[in-house]
């Protein structure tokens, strides 16, 4: 009786062990059944399939630089304006030439990244208080500055808006982020300064230094958005990256990040930034309206910290 | 696992019910594919619509009789028109989509809309994608949505995918600029720009205001453009106030109020707070979204002299004539996509009205005093061209309906013309 | 001592792959005090959180007073007369004691304003006094009181409502004498109104002093009971280990045998809780630093590897080297065992071996790089050079017991090739078994030249273990002595209080 009783805890154990390490494969699997049912087919045209690659390239960027800050526990809510300030000083500057307007993205991403993550090191204000507050300075003075409207860039950067670019400059950034997160001393103390920072300082982290750095990418990934950004849609306004920072949370989780620490790993990044938008993508060849994508990421996105928070007690290794 | 794949297919029952219900509200896909007759289409047009309700009985006798014989012959090609639907419903977008959709279906098109996630042309970009990505064949753009930054992208996206495109609440084809100008306007799948006279129609608003005696002023509108184009409102708006000597005293254009009945309500308090001797306001912009809240304003604090003049049409248009509040009004400038539906009907049927895109003159209806506007409201949601005038629109049914015909129908439009043909006795 | 109270029958327990408890049977009857041993990861800390409605049982029964128990929660174990004092922090900081004793019972002190505070802290005063802790302040925030007061707060806690069982898991480690003493009162006091106790504790002498009965627990198995006048600390400690097990597992030496050179200086150290500390530490000598639990000796231990600041005073290595963060620490090969292992020491929810290289990280990165080879074979040799009994080198340091996870920690310094270790209350919590294994390995590392600054409340392992025991008393040095076989605990304590 009791060896029975045992085999069937440790089988018990094991379904609820296999969804909690590989829910977003099941997210994955049930969006592109459901959505291709439902768009009949559409959503696996090459022409749909390349458009989904494309848009996922600005939540690639941000999902994946994000890895570190959200290993530590955090998150960047001053992320968007980020994207806004930095696509709005490239096309400030994009008369001039695509370089400058490059360079102008990037450096504004990283200045404002330093300054978040600078604030972070320093002072024991909590994380989302601190970026929030930051982001929300930025777009206060982001209306007056541009007279509320669009910055315009010249019609030849419409030529950077390219998928192969992107989806290869994508490929590119998630190598460089995969080494820096899974090699080097950049993503293990990230992890370790989610899990305790007590610890972490207590093992001879140099705390302060790895919370900067991990905004500081955070900046760079901002450049890189805002610049493909205006590349896109021809200017940079203050609505620019609206929203961006919620739904690279939603990414997160979808692709497996509800927590920091060691849990968050590198395919949470590249799983949740695909299946966020292959959601969108099903949805909108399904013909749903907003409001109802909204509220199914919104229902999705709970059901996924609900299960994971029930289901926790089984991640015992 | 067993517990896992019920919820699974549970939640796909509940997606799929929830897909199919909004899929009908969208203006979705018709079932049908192939090529239609124009008889099959006569009998759909006539009966499906209810909003055709008013205008069947009117007809030219004579003409209807040389139509219903021609057009019965004619096979027409079928082919999908899409459009952004940002989902309002107000006395603007509201019969901008049932005429939109009832021209489609009349032509032999299929709808199929895209919904943008927001307002920013990023939003719309993204809609102009998803269209692209359902295979349509031409789209009508709403130029505002996109403005001077976004347009050269659209357009490129359009001439990428080798679609038919136009534009409509748009500026004249030349003021659109050079970086759009480069990609189209040599294309023959640009079909053009459908314009309003915006100096026009804003300096009659104020005209009217300055007639009721209100030259101290509040300005509501859209965000100031770097260089005031010639053709547009806020330039009305200044030749006005040079001309009969009225001042704006304050403006709010940040879009993030003016999107809401509270931003309106607030942007009127705050106004009145700063400047208690202004007279009236000038909603140049956003006006379905602001005007409740103005509206309610005003009327919280019993300004009976306090008069109001719009561009755009709003809900409930004819309740705040009726209260005095609503003394001018210019709108209903909501055909331009059907224009550039009878454009792209006639190009997928082999006979194109024109060779590239070109500017049209797209008429505001001006009203001008409390009957007007009741007049007005009484036929405003009736269907401007009913399925055989919209036939009549095509050169394989109709072979005299050339690019003259078409410009004149488009000048025609007013509330005198919609009278004539579906309310002659 | 009639009625039976609680029992027990085939309880089982397991955390994934682990049983913690496996086919579990016992009674404890009424005014009963019922001792519960066994080594790190026996089961019995897992089986008393079972009957506290901390953990769900995965199968078997539970009676209280003859009718089947299943608590799913402590406050259905509460509503059964059933409390629950741990042995890590109990009670929230950042709230009074009177919160944290009425906790989950505000609606007593309800009325048409709200919370009546005032009734709350009288009650809580009331609660303290009969706990025999008056002196504590229930307005007061529990993060202003010092460790022992809070462990006291969350006794009064339990005993509030009188349950019918109070179960104690090794709360004595956490208390000084006066603590204890006041603990032994409370369980006197739970015996006199017909209430039983399930006390656990690694303190084989406590145990017999206190219990009148005791169950030995063994990989999760029950292994017998004893009456009271069968308990003895031998027979325990076999039953316990399942082997013989020596009486003395201390240094056996008392020759000077550690090297003239200094390592470490500390001169003139003060900060709110050290005052003008001045001492060296020599290559491969072991220096006890013994006192009162708040004589600043823990904060002297922060404070040598950089994690208090001081406010004048400097700690200085052999090559000139200020020591003013953990960082530089670590950098030169200096290791810290904090007291509060599951806090400080590891990081619970991560991988053995990524505990184990953390400190060594930066030594590992090869142009830029850290390889999965290096760090694999530097968790394998510490794991196994330190017997760490663990199922896979990639689970959780959780998954481990208390003397498991003391090694872990271990590995991580040596890992780092430290040649300075600060251990602070190294065996606290854990079984002989493994503190046998601690003090050999500290042996050993005298041998090869390190030096081990050793914290520790227990006076009979500073006098095993140390080369020169330090006595504070008042955040400041009392006085120094050297090992010798006359050195007792008598004269420690004189100098102690």
């Amino acid at each position: 009786m009791s060896g029975k009783n045992e085999l069937r805890q440790k089988s018990a154990i094991s379904w609820q062990r296999l969804v909690l390490k590989g829910y977003p494969f099941l997210i994955l699997a049930f969006v592109l059944i459901l959505f291709g049912i439902l768009s009949k087919g559409a959503l696996f045209a090459p022409r749909n399939i390349k458009n989904v690659l494309e848009a996922s390239f600005p939540y690639l960027i941000g999902c994946m630089a994000s890895l570190f800050i959200f290993a530590q526990g955090e998150q960047d809510f001053a992320l968007s304006s980020n994207i806004a300030l930095s696509a709005i000083a490239a096309a400030a500057v994009s008369q001039f030439s695509a370089p400058l307007a490059i360079l102008a993205a990037m450096a504004v991403g990283i200045i404002v990244g330093c300054a978040s993550g600078g604030m972070y090191a320093k002072f024991p204000i909590p994380v989302f208080f601190l970026t929030m507050c930051i982001g929300n300075v930025i777009a206060g003075f982001l209306g007056p500055l541009t007279n509320y409207q669009s910055v315009r860039t010249p019609v030849s950067f419409l030529d950077f808006d390219n998928a192969y670019l992107k989806i290869g400059l994508a490929v590119v950034f998630g190598i460089i982020t995969w080494i820096l997160y899974q090699k080097t001393t950049y993503g293990k103390y990230s992890k370790a300064l989610g899990a305790s920072s007590t610890v972490s300082e207590q093992s001879g982290i140099n705390l302060g230094k790895y919370k900067f750095a991990a905004f500081v990418v955070t900046g760079i990934a901002a450049g890189i958005i805002a610049f493909f950004s205006i590349c896109k849609s021809g200017g940079a306004s203050k609505a620019t990256g609206t929203m961006f920072h919620f739904n690279v949370m939603v990414a997160m989780a979808l692709g497996g990040a509800t927590t920091g620490g060691p849990k968050v790993r590198f395919g949470c990044a590249v799983l949740g930034a695909l299946i966020l938008n292959l959601l969108t993508q099903g949805m909108n060849l399904a013909m749903i309206d907003v409001g109802m994508q909204n509220l199914m990421k919104g229902v999705l996105f709970l059901a996924v910290m609900v299960l994971t928070d029930r289901l926790s007690r089984f991640d015992v290794d | 696992m067993k517990r896992v794949l019920a919820i699974l297919l549970a939640a796909t029952m509940t997606f799929s019910l929830v897909a199919c219900g909004n899929g009908g509200n969208a203006g979705a896909e018709s079932t049908e594919s192939n090529t239609e007759s124009t008889e099959n289409k006569e009998d759909g047009g006539a009966g499906e619509e209810a909003k055709d309700e008013t205008a069947s009985g009117a007809e030219d006798a004579g003409e209807a009789a040389t139509d219903e014989g021609a057009a019965s012959d004619v096979e027409l090609k079928s082919f999908k028109m899409g459009y952004i639907d940002n989902g309002s419903q107000d006395g603007t977008t509201t019969p901008l989509r049932n005429n939109l959709v009832a021209a489609i279906e009349s032509l032999g098109g299929t709808p199929v809309a895209a919904q943008p996630a927001g307002n920013t042309p990023d939003d719309y970009l993204d809609a102009l994608d998803t269209l692209i990505s359902q295979g349509v064949d031409g789209v009508a753009l709403p130029w505002v949505s996109f403005m001077f930054a976004g347009s050269p992208a659209a357009v490129k996206k359009c001439e990428d995918a080798g679609i038919y495109y136009g534009f409509y609440w748009s500026v004249d084809c030349e003021t659109l600029g050079e970086d759009t100008l480069s990609i189209c306007q040599d294309s023959p799948k640009f079909l053009g720009c459908f314009y309003q006279q915006e100096n026009d129609a804003a300096y009659a608003a104020m005209e009217t205001l300055h007639n009721y005696d209100c030259n101290k002023l509040g300005y509501i509108g859209l965000a100031a453009s770097n260089e005031m184009q010639e053709n547009s409102r806020d330039y009305g708006v200044q030749k006005a106030c040079e001309d009969f000597g009225m001042e704006i005293l304050v403006e709010q254009r940040d879009q993030s109020v003016t999107m809401t009945a509270e931003g309106g309500a607030t942007t009127v308090e705050n106004f009145l707070a700063a400047y208690p001797d202004m007279e009236g306001i000038v909603i140049a912009g956003n006006t379905q979204f602001v005007m409740p809240g103005v509206a309610q304003a005003i009327a919280s604090k019993g300004l009976t002299d306090f008069k109001v003049a719009c561009i755009d049409f709003p809900d409930d248009m004819e309740t705040y004539a009726e209260e005095g509040v609503l003394v001018y009004d210019a709108g209903a400038h909501v055909t331009g996509p059907v224009y550039l539906t009878i454009l792209v009907a006639n190009a997928m049927n082999g006979t194109p009205l024109i060779e590239k895109g070109r500017s049209f003159n797209q008429q505001y209806i001006k009203l001008t005093s409390s009957e007007e506007i009741e007049q007005w409201t009484a036929i405003a949601d009736e269907i401007v061209y009913n399925t055989d005038e919209l036939l009549q629109c095509l050169q394989v049914v109709n072979p005299d309906f050339d690019a003259d015909a078409f410009n004149e129908l488009v000048l025609n439009y007013s509330y005198n013309d919609i009278m004539a043909r579906h309310h002659s006795e | 001592m009639e009625t039976v109270l609680l029992k027990a029958e085939n309880i089982y327990k397991t955390f994934g792959a682990t049983k913690a408890v496996t086919d579990f049977s016992m009674e404890i009857r009424a005014g009963e005090v019922r001792g519960l041993i066994g080594e790190n990861g026996s089961g019995k800390s897992t089986f008393s959180s079972v009957v506290a409605g901390v953990y769900n049982k995965d199968s078997g029964t539970l009676y209280v007073n003859g009718s089947e128990y299943v608590p799913h929660s402590t406050v259905e174990a509460s509503a059964h007369g059933i409390a629950l004092v741990v042995q890590e922090a109990g009670v929230i900081a950042e709230i009074s004691g009177a919160c944290n004793i009425f906790l989950n019972k505000e609606k007593r002190f309800e009325d048409k304003f709200g919370i009546n505070y005032k009734k709350m802290n009288q009650a809580a005063a009331e609660a303290l006094k009969n706990v025999y802790s008056g002196h504590i302040d229930p307005s007061v925030k529990t993060a202003m009181l010092n460790l022992e007061d809070r462990k006291l707060v969350e006794i009064a806690k339990a005993m509030c409502d009188k349950p019918q069982l109070l179960i104690i898991d090794e709360t004595s480690n956490a208390l000084t004498t006066r603590g204890r003493e006041i603990l032994y009162k409370v369980i006197d006091d739970v015996k006199g109104y017909g209430g039983s106790v399930m006390f656990i504790t690694h303190d084989l002498d406590e145990l017999i002093q206190v219990c009148d009965s005791v169950t030995v627990m063994r990989d999760g198995h029950f292994v017998a009971t004893l009456p009271k006048e069968k308990m003895a600390i031998k027979d325990l400690r076999e039953l316990m280990v399942g082997r013989e097990i020596s009486d003395n597992y201390y240094r056996p030496d008392f020759e000077k045998d550690y090297e003239d050179e200094v390592v470490l200086k500390a001169e003139s150290l003060t900060a709110p809780e050290i005052k003008d500390v001045t001492f060296e530490l020599h290559k491969g000598e072991i220096l006890g630093i013994g006192g009162l639990s708040d004589c600043g000796m823990h904060d002297l231990g922060k404070a040598l590897f950089g994690i208090e600041k001081l406010d004048s005073g400097t700690v200085t290595l052999a090559d000139g080297t200020k020591i003013t963060n953990p960082k530089v620490a670590v950098e030169k090969r200096m290791g810290y065992m904090s007291k509060n292992r599951d806090t400080e020491a590891i990081i619970l929810q991560f991988p053995i071996d990524d505990n184990i290289c953390l400190p060594s990280l930066a030594r590992l990165v090869n142009k830029g790089i850290i390889k999965a080879k290096d760090e694999r074979e530097l968790a394998y040799t510490w794991a196994e050079k330190l017997s760490i009994k663990l199922r896979s080198i990639h689970s959780y340091c959780a998954t481990l017991s208390g003397g498991n996870k003391q090694k872990v920690v271990l590995a991580k310094w040596l890992g780092n090739e430290s040649k300075i270790i600060i251990m602070d209350c190294p065996t606290r919590g854990i079984d002989i078994g493994v503190k046998e294994a601690i003090y050999n390995l500290m042996q050993e590392l005298k041998k090869k030249g390190i030096s081990i600054i050793m914290i520790s409340e227990e006076l009979a392992e500073l006098i095993g273990m140390s080369d020169r025991i330090m006595v504070m008393k008042d955040y400041s040095i009392s006085k120094i002595l050297d090992r010798s076989p006359e050195l007792d605990e008598k004269t420690i304590i004189e100098y102690m209080i």
